[in-house]
């Protein structure tokens, strides 16, 4: 029962803030695309500003793993 | 190295009658970096205008890119003997007409060809319709002749039963329909149309000149007549086609010494200019000023030339660093170059990025891929020469930290040799690792709140400097006081606390309120360097089930051996690139978001001398 919510916990964490790095990452590359398509030199920095959400699945991540080794 | 290069401001005036000398002299120097005067509202003297050749030169510059666009000409210009406009002018507009004539020519032909081409899918229409003759065509005093495609044949004939009629038709169905050819009564026009109208008829007019008498010879003399125009007219393209390229390369140089001529006709535009003299200003890097100095003299002795320090801070930015460094500039290419007189962080990229790629990545086995990767390319790619260098340092650092965590495709000996890894990523040192990642975090960003601080310094923006040095002694008393909480006293918790309010006392004074509000900012900032610990594990984990599965499949046997070996090369090709375009942007996210923000302003011009 415990090893349940344990693993449950830890997917909830990850899942939900994927979806939440989906979705900001989403937004900031259509916006990139669209500048793209008037200047295609602006690939590089549209890149990497696509990018920038990343943290927060990154976070989710970590915060799996801890629920993870926590629950032994 | 460590600052852009530094640079002396140059003010010359002389006589507009020596204009045209000084500015060749300044062009073939290539140091002069000119500053464009813009006059405002109120400034006395306008700029220059363009020396006499420059209209004539544009003109000619418009006629060699229709050129270039007519004959599909591309590329880099050659070199061009220094000969004079006019010769230039003669060579581009004799090619203008040859072009032109040839171009003519076969749009004649192409119209000769598009007549005879209908003429030919009419009589192909009446050779599959049976009709022999033209003169069966015409010629009738009762009779009607109607040609076409009806999309029924067997509802035309029984449509057609009750009228007298002779249908000619083929029961092979073109793309328009049954071709048939009907004779009737001129006195029963109003039902033919009716019958014709229920089955979609679409008329093909048959009645023409015509130079034969029977249908199947003048078929064939005009698909001998068609040949011969398509010959004619692939001859001609490939006559233009040689031009072009006879042509070609001698065009492509005079462009480019054109080129070359109207940007010293135009850079008038770019000085102030009064009834007699002219004003140029600009920078030259230092130790440069010598060298100008001498090619201008030599034209004549009313030139004032004067020679200042930059005082302001606005100046070109040349970046300098020497052989294994140049490739980073990259990096500051693709973000913005450092301002004047501010840190350039190129050096620092140099051992931090390939640090934290290699972390991230940390496989002997992909970073071997890798490194040989962009090997290639760089050998390949003139264009990606940069990008290859910074990638094949950062492949290296990826295979020493391969062996650290002792991984080689995931696995934990390369064959028969046995890895010893130091840290065990995602297994029991997942906690170290995460507390190694924001330890580089701690040192990186402090790294940067200190290049902030001697920038600050070398502007003489003292208050801000103090309100950088402020950080410090905030996160000193920050970290002293927390490291108490957990029994660690290394100072008085009470000395550390108050470390710590001066830091941020000093903070509110040295940057005002914006300050305070960005202390939680560097904790963001500092922890988003744990990424370095949890970006490489996604690849582990992917590259042992890959693994694990292929080693399911060699046990199977038989087929599943070799899907075995095909999953094992496609799963750790993808897993590769997906590492390496990760590991990439996250550690260039790392410098440009977290460490950057903390000194940087960019934004600086690139260096362009002019002549360059």
């Amino acid at each position: 029962m415990a090893a349940d919510i344990v693993a449950l916990s830890a997917a909830i964490a990850i899942s939900v803030s994927a979806v939440a790095t989906a979705w900001a990452e989403k937004e900031i590359g259509t916006s990139a695309i669209g500048a793209m398509a008037e200047k295609e030199g602006l690939f590089a920095k549209g890149l990497i500003l696509t990018v920038i959400p990343e943290t927060i699945v990154i976070f989710g991540l970590v915060v799996a793993l801890q629920i993870v080794a926590l629950g032994g | 190295m460590f600052f852009p290069k530094d640079m002396s401001r140059i003010t010359l005036v002389s006589h507009r009658a020596h204009m045209k000398r000084i500015i060749d002299a300044l062009y073939e120097a290539k140091v002069l970096h000119i500053k464009e005067y813009i006059p405002k509202e109120g400034d006395y003297y306008p700029i220059g205008s363009p020396l006499g050749n420059a209209e004539k030169i544009s003109e000619l510059l418009l006629l060699i890119q229709s050129l270039k666009t007519q004959l599909g000409i591309k590329g880099e210009g050659g070199k061009w003997e220094h000969t004079s406009i006019g010769k230039a002018e003669r060579f581009l507009r004799k090619f203008r007409e040859d072009a032109d004539r040839i171009d003519s020519e076969i749009k004649e032909v192409e119209e000769k060809l598009k007549s005879l081409k209908k003429r030919y899918e009419i009589v192909s229409f009446l050779r599959e319709v049976g009709v022999r003759k033209f003169s069966v065509l015409s010629g009738y005093g009762t009779l009607d002749v109607t040609g076409g495609y009806v999309s029924d044949l067997e509802a035309l004939k029984n449509g057609m039963s009750g009228i007298d009629c002779e249908i000619f038709g083929s029961d092979r169905k073109r793309e328009k329909g049954y071709p048939v050819v009907l004779f009737t009564r001129k006195e029963d026009a109003e039902k033919v149309r009716e019958v014709l109208g229920s089955v979609s008829f679409s008329r093909i007019e048959t009645r023409m000149e015509w130079r034969r008498k029977a249908v199947e010879e003048e078929e064939s003399v005009l698909k001998n007549e068609i040949h011969g125009l398509e010959r004619r007219k692939s001859e001609l393209e490939r006559k233009l086609r040689r031009i072009g390229k006879e042509r070609g390369a001698v065009l492509l140089g005079i462009e480019k010494s054109l080129r070359k001529e109207i940007t010293k006709s135009e850079v008038p535009l770019k000085f102030a200019v009064s009834g007699h003299t002219f004003m140029v200003q600009g920078w030259v890097p230092k130790g440069k000023e010598d060298f100008l100095k001498k090619r201008i003299a030599g034209i004549t002795d009313n030139i004032y030339f004067s020679v200042e320090d930059v005082r302001h801070g606005e100046a070109p930015t040349q970046i300098d660093n020497r052989g294994p460094l140049r490739p980073f500039e990259f990096f500051l290419r693709l973000y913005s170059l450092p301002k004047y007189k501010e840190v350039d962080p190129t050096f620092l990229l140099f051992i931090t990025y390939p640090l934290i790629f290699g972390i991230m990545l940390g496989d002997i086995g992909y970073g071997l891929v890798l490194f040989l990767t962009f090997a290639f390319v760089k050998f390949r790619l003139k264009k990606l020469r940069s990008v290859s260098s910074v990638l094949m340092a950062s492949s290296l650092a990826t295979i020493i930290f391969g062996f650290v965590f002792g991984e080689f495709f995931g696995t934990e000996h390369i064959l028969w040799y046995e890895l010893h890894p130091l840290i065990h990523r995602g297994g029991q040192h997942m906690n170290q690792l995460l507390i190694i990642a924001i330890s580089i975090g701690l040192v990186h960003v402090n790294l940067g709140i200190l290049f902030g601080f001697i920038n600050s310094l070398k502007e003489r923006h003292y208050r801000h400097a103090f309100g950088k040095f402020s950080w410090f002694l905030l996160q000193t008393g920050g970290i002293l006081y927390g490291l108490t909480l957990f029994n660690i006293r290394l100072l008085d918790p009470g000395v550390s606390l108050v470390i710590l309010l001066t830091g941020v006392i000093g903070l509110a004074l040295g940057e005002g309120f914006i300050g305070i509000v960005e202390i939680p900012t560097l904790i963001s900032n500092i922890l988003s360097y744990a990424r370095i610990a949890a970006v490489g594990l996604a690849s582990v984990s992917l590259a042992v089930i890959v693994n694990e599965m292929a080693e399911g499949m060699f046990h199977a046997g038989g087929i599943f051996l070799i899907m075995g070996v095909m999953l094992l090369i496609a799963g750790h090709a993808i897993n590769t690139m997906i590492g390496l375009l990760d590991s990439f942007l996250q550690s260039l996210r790392l410098h440009y978001v977290e460490m950057f923000s903390k000194f940087y302003h960019g934004n600086g011009e690139p260096y362009k001398p002019f002549g360059s």
